[in-house]
């Protein structure tokens, strides 16, 4: 039964949205430090008005509500849904007041994208980008990655049941500790840790490389957390290849690879049960597809006679492939390279690689591992049954965190969300298309936005059309909730102008 | 064996092919040519791979290590970059880097294009045989603009008072 909604929902939601842009202003607190304490004072300026504006209409939004509520599960929906556009629509507001975009509209892109971990950008002149606002960009990774209503539910912000709800409405599977604060804390720690590691030994080769030290170590933060959120913004134009160095390559690949694994998969690791890493079918799953597209991407090198080192196009293709499997988007070629040097199977593993995405609850956006490896068992066991005598009883058995049954419900669950995110990435590489830009690099740049990567192969700049900047937005805002928040939010706008007889369960 | 007439010709006619002009399309390339800039280099065609070019843009970040006797200068201009592998004596050149509080020595560099250099795991790009140094870095302006902070701090104080209204109603009646 469809159920409609009333003004009383709509102010509970709304309370909470309120919460969610004051947490977008506290954060601000930090780059308003660096502007602070690297002289930035233009900069620090923009950190006052975004969050003071923050601060007000959050507190405008708070005030719709006086009472204290509980959450049901369709206001956690339509919340996380409206939540990750409140928070984007406040933390354009100083990139926005920062000059180095062309429009609101072009900020808000790159907030959303920032928050979605996706990393695409029409940001302008990053290279004389001020240090406080390349933190707000690579903070807003940090914040998305884990997740805005973690990042809430982590502090227990004036959340009253429905708390659990919120998690699975962004995109999560399951809760790792039975307490889903602590869960979200714990995804905060596991966080921390990779962090702070890559922190370190990337100012150790920035340092080496001939960085200034105060410079090294933002550098080293940005890159890390980028790397690790499956972000891939970077404080430079040139992306990763500024940096030129094998070992800046390795440290980021480590990172990408332990922010796309399943935070679940973590605990297990961090309890001591190792060897989960190993038979976990969607680490298996990820193994296989990353070493089956970076052989494919090293033939299109090999075939597109580009590369005479046999072992640069290897080391090209591992890291493109891991870059876009893993949702990060860092790349070390040019954009316009994909089309115009490398073309045909090269491209085609790449966009396969964004398409098929990292693991389930992991900062990794794309039709993750777990469903592909549903989706493939559902297959074989469709085949056994087919062969198999009619009275026969064929069970399918597979191992993510234990040992599960196949069920019909997860193997139709997968399937839909697979069809979903097809349908995105052609929709938005027709609609790319249509601009008037070539089929390739429009699916190319389709499926990058839809599963939060953010590698490019030229089109997403200040100068594309204002149309295709709000498909891309709109395609990473529902890729990063995995449909379900946003089809909910569209399912009770419409109801919202038909006559029904329900109500919101609470 | 002797050669004929015509064939002395064509042996002189290929000498001059194979050796000749390459040296002549070398000796195009001069210092005070119109340079290209960085998003004209990425953007030429890929058989422009092992060309010599002439490249102008700003040095930004800073010089990176690349081995002993050579550094890394990325250059910017019109909104791309591009690296230039350079010996550690033409770096020092290099004055002034492009950031948030500068601009960068305006930088012109002769060099050999590698759209997927054999030497650097497959990097696009250019090994420099002459640097100079066209115009030095200036200082970049950045203005403080007091509006923003009044408009910011009377927002701020705008939603302390709404916070505290909201306090107060949650107080008299919690649920």
């Amino acid at each position: 039964m469809w159920i409609r909604v009333r003004l009383a929902d709509i102010r509970i939601i709304l309370h909470f949205v309120g919460l969610f842009v004051i947490g977008i202003g506290l954060a601000m607190l930090l780059p308003l430090a660096t502007a602070i304490g690297y002289s930035e004072w233009d900069a620090a300026l923009d950190y006052i008005l975004g969050a003071g504006f923050a601060f007000a209409v959050g507190a405008a939004l708070v005030l719709t509500q006086t009472r204290e509520v509980k959450l049901s599960h369709s206001h956690a929906l339509v919340l996380t849904a409206l939540g990750w556009l409140a928070a984007s629509a406040a933390a354009a507001v100083p990139l926005a007041a920062s000059g180095h975009y062309g429009s609101y509209l072009d900020a808000l892109f790159d907030a959303l994208s920032g928050l979605t971990t996706s990393g695409l950008t029409l940001s302008q002149d990053l290279d004389h980008m001020a240090y406080s606002h390349n933190m707000w960009r690579h903070l807003l990774h940090l914040i998305g990655g884990q997740g805005i209503v973690v990042a809430a539910l982590s502090l227990a912000v004036g959340l009253r049941g429905g708390a659990f709800s919120l998690y699975l409405a962004e995109g999560r599977d399951e809760r790792i500790l039975p307490n889903v604060v602590y869960t979200t804390r714990f995804i905060w720690f596991v966080t921390a840790v990779y962090v702070v590691i890559g922190t370190v030994i990337l100012f150790g080769v920035n340092t080496y490389m001939g960085m200034e030290p105060q410079r090294g170590i933002l550098h080293a933060f940005w890159i890390s957390i980028a790397a690790y959120d499956t972000g891939g913004f970077a404080p430079q134009s040139m992306n990763a290849m500024y940096y030129k160095s094998y070992m800046f390559e390795l440290v980021s690949v480590f990172l990408m690879v332990a922010g796309t694994m399943n935070f679940n998969l973590h605990a297990q690791v961090w309890r001591g049960d190792r060897r989960e890493l190993w038979r976990n079918m969607e680490t298996r799953v990820l193994a296989f597809n990353i070493l089956l597209l970076a052989a494919l991407t090293a033939v299109g090198f090999a075939a597109s006679q580009t590369f005479s080192d046999p072992g640069a196009a290897v080391n090209k293709g591992a890291f493109h492939i891991l870059s876009a499997h893993t949702g990060t988007g860092h790349q070390t070629v040019y954009p316009s390279q994909w089309l115009g040097d490398f073309g045909g199977p090269a491209l085609a593993a790449v966009m396969l690689a964004m398409a098929a995405g990292g693991a389930a609850s992991s900062t990794a956006g794309g039709i993750k591992a777990l469903r592909l490896g549903v989706t493939l068992k559902s297959i074989v066991h469709q085949v056994k049954q087919s062969l198999a005598p009619a009275s026969a009883v064929i069970t399918t058995r597979y191992h993510h965190l234990g040992e599960r049954f196949l069920t019909p419900e997860m193997t139709t669950t997968a399937a839909i969300v697979i069809v979903m995110y097809a349908v995105t990435y052609i929709s938005g590489g027709l609609i790319g298309a249509a601009y008037g830009y070539g089929a390739g690099e429009a699916m190319f740049e389709s499926i990058s936005a839809a599963a939060n990567v953010g590698l490019t192969a030229g089109i997403t700049s200040p100068d594309m059309p204002t149309g295709l900047k709000i498909v891309y937005m709109f395609q990473m805002w529902i890729g990063r909730l995995e449909f379900i928040a946003a089809l909910t939010l569209f399912a009770q706008f419409v109801l919202a102008f038909r006559p029904s007889k329900g109500r919101w369960a609470s | 064996m002797m050669l004929t007439r015509p064939g002395i010709t064509a042996l002189a006619a290929a000498l001059i092919l194979v050796f000749a002009l390459p040296g002549l399309a070398l000796a195009q390339v001069e210092i005070t040519d119109d340079p290209l800039t960085p998003a004209a280099v990425v953007a030429l065609p890929n058989d422009s791979d092992g060309e010599t070019i002439l490249m102008q843009g700003e040095a930004i970040g800073e010089s990176l290590r690349a081995d002993d006797g050579h550094r890394w200068v990325n250059l910017l201009g019109d909104d791309v970059a591009v690296g230039v592998y350079m010996t550690a004596a033409d770096a020092e050149k290099i004055s002034s880097y492009g950031r948030h509080g500068s601009f960068g020595d305006s930088v012109r560099v002769i060099g050999v294009l590698n759209r997927w250099c054999p030497e650097h795991a497959g990097e696009f790009d250019i090994h420099a045989t002459e640097v100079v140094i066209v115009s030095e870095g200036l200082e970049r302006e950045n203005p403080i603009q007091p509006w923003k902070a009044i408009v910011g701090i009377i927002l701020a104080v705008v939603g302390f008072v709404e916070y505290q209204v909201f306090r107060h109603l949650r107080e008299r009646r919690p649920n």
